[in-house]
């Protein structure tokens, strides 16, 4: 396909007020994708989460202090058989001591004796059905047994980590929200000082048989120009963000830390932000323009 | 200002328009052209009343419309062949047909040679024939030209007139404003007189121009 350079009627490269103006929309286009891109990681980490601690509970026993390692196994096994006997559970870990110990080392320090701590026992049930673990017969033969303890519910704290999520993508929203409006305040700049600057031309072209749409054209097309050489600057820009920051985080092991990720439709986005950019110019354009045109003439 | 004036102008006419500075022919001329409004009374441009006309039909009036001025208003920062194509471009005609029409008016204007050169490397003369150029692409059903002649010498002057003539043949009508006697003289068409607010037919034509009445 060959190229056609774009005819303008109107002086526009002359104009210096736009000289800065791909660079700036170049700025709010990173924005945008970076927005979206974490908005993509987000809702894949949210995701995650979801599915990991979907109908996932945690059934401690407290350390009995009087009781020795060997009841402690055997305490194990027998919860080992009741929990394979019912018909609750669709799988189940018991964890073992070194790993509570990976989890309390941290905060009590590397010279405690952790074979003297009274670690409690900790079993991840995954249930079948989307019961409480109240309402299971697992209850009733803990109880047979004399097996006490209690369940770790992750219900509360995921709701309470997806309420945060969910405002952070709410945030990230009206962050793309104000660079659209940024960006619609920014044409409505540069047309302004462009008719300002060309009004003579456009009074004498409009002696001359020129329509208002064509007029409009002419900006839309230099606005369009702008738009574009602007979005794919921030498509770019994101791009260079997005791979710099990949590569920075891939040794944080983190659950907190979100890692990049892109699902078709956010790639997609992504991709389209550019477009975006350029649909806001032209619309804002156009209706600027009209509005001065119909003021003027 | 101009006052009480009725002026019917039959298509196809050719017609001078001659009056002291300041007597109305530009206001006179603006009216024709839509650059002003009437602020009393009715003007009907190809038949439609301007008072009651939209934005839109305004500018296909406009399109319609011939206007040559007594300085070539010339765009400086397009060539020759861009400020010929404008009329054109305002129609949307397709680039192979602006083309074809730009180069073939260039030739009868005696600029074929100018194609891509840009108005200030021209002298007044050419630019004048540039803009003569543009103002009749489009092929429009009047013309109107506002003292084209007053930057020009004779020789360029009687030429001017003779392309204006060319086109009227072709059915347009042609209105010019002129100080220049000699040349009104030598074409010897009809002339309309402006003079204090008024205007009066000096070379009586009922099949020119079917009525004007002060």
């Amino acid at each position: 396909m060959m190229y056609k350079k774009v005819h303008y009627d109107l002086p526009f490269n002359n104009d210096s007020n736009s000289k800065y103006m791909p660079i700036i929309l170049g700025f709010l286009t990173t924005l945008c994708c970076l927005s979206i891109a974490l908005v993509s990681s987000i809702n894949h980490m949210t995701k995650n989460w979801e599915s990991e601690i979907d109908q996932k509970y945690t059934f401690e026993i407290q350390f009995p202090i009087d009781t020795s390692k060997n009841k402690i196994e055997s305490l194990k096994e027998q919860l080992s058989s009741i929990i394979q006997s019912s018909e609750d559970i669709s799988s189940y870990e018991i964890i073992p001591s070194t790993e509570l110990i990976k989890y309390i080392s941290p905060w009590l320090g590397d010279t405690t004796e952790f074979s003297e701590l009274p670690l409690p026992i900790l079993v991840n049930l995954n249930f079948r059905s989307e019961k409480s673990p109240m309402n299971t017969t697992l209850i009733d033969q803990l109880s047979e047994h004399n097996i006490s303890g209690f369940f770790h519910d992750y219900a509360a704290w995921s709701s309470s980590i997806f309420s945060f999520t969910h405002q952070l993508v709410l945030g990230i929203g009206i962050v793309m929200v104000a660079v659209f409006v940024i960006t619609s305040v920014l044409i409505i700049y540069i047309t302004n000082s462009s008719l300002t600057t060309h009004l003579p031309i456009i009074k004498f072209m409009h002696c001359i048989g020129a329509d208002d749409r064509y007029i409009v054209q002419q900006f839309q097309k230099y606005t369009n120009k702008l738009a574009l050489i602007g979005g794919l600057l921030g498509l770019f820009f994101s791009a260079i963000c997005l791979i710099i920051f990949h590569f920075t985080t891939k040794n944080i092991e983190s659950i907190f830390f979100p890692q990049l990720y892109f699902s078709l439709p956010f790639l997609l986005y992504l991709l389209l932000t550019p477009m975006v950019m350029i649909l806001i110019s032209q619309y804002t354009t156009k209706v600027n323009i009209n509005l001065h045109l119909k003021k003027l003439f | 200002m101009l006052k009480d004036i009725c002026l019917n102008i039959t298509p196809g006419s050719f017609f001078f328009l001659k009056g002291a500075s300041g007597a109305g022919k530009s206001s006179l001329l603006k009216l024709i052209y839509l650059d002003h409004a009437a602020t009393n009374g009715d003007v009907f441009i190809l038949g439609k009343n301007t008072k009651l006309i939209s934005r839109q039909e305004r500018a296909a009036i406009k399109q319609e419309i011939g206007i040559v001025f007594q300085e070539s208003l010339l765009l400086n920062h397009l060539s020759v062949f861009d400020n010929v194509a404008l009329p054109l471009r305002f129609q949307n005609r397709p680039d192979k047909e602006i083309k074809e029409y730009v180069y073939e008016l260039l030739h009868w204007v005696g600029l074929g040679g100018y194609v891509d050169s840009f108005p200030p490397t021209l002298s007044g003369g050419q630019q004048q024939r540039v803009a003569i150029a543009r103002s009749v692409i489009s092929h429009p059903k009047i013309l109107i030209a506002d003292e084209p002649t007053g930057n020009v010498d004779d020789q360029i002057a009687v030429r001017l007139i003779n392309l204006f003539e060319e086109l009227n043949k072709t059915g347009t009508t042609v209105i010019i404003a002129t100080h220049n006697e000699q040349l009104m003289e030598d074409f010897g068409y009809p002339k309309l007189v402006l003079s204090n607010s008024q205007i009066k037919l000096e070379s009586q034509s009922r099949q020119i121009i079917s009525e004007v009445r002060a």
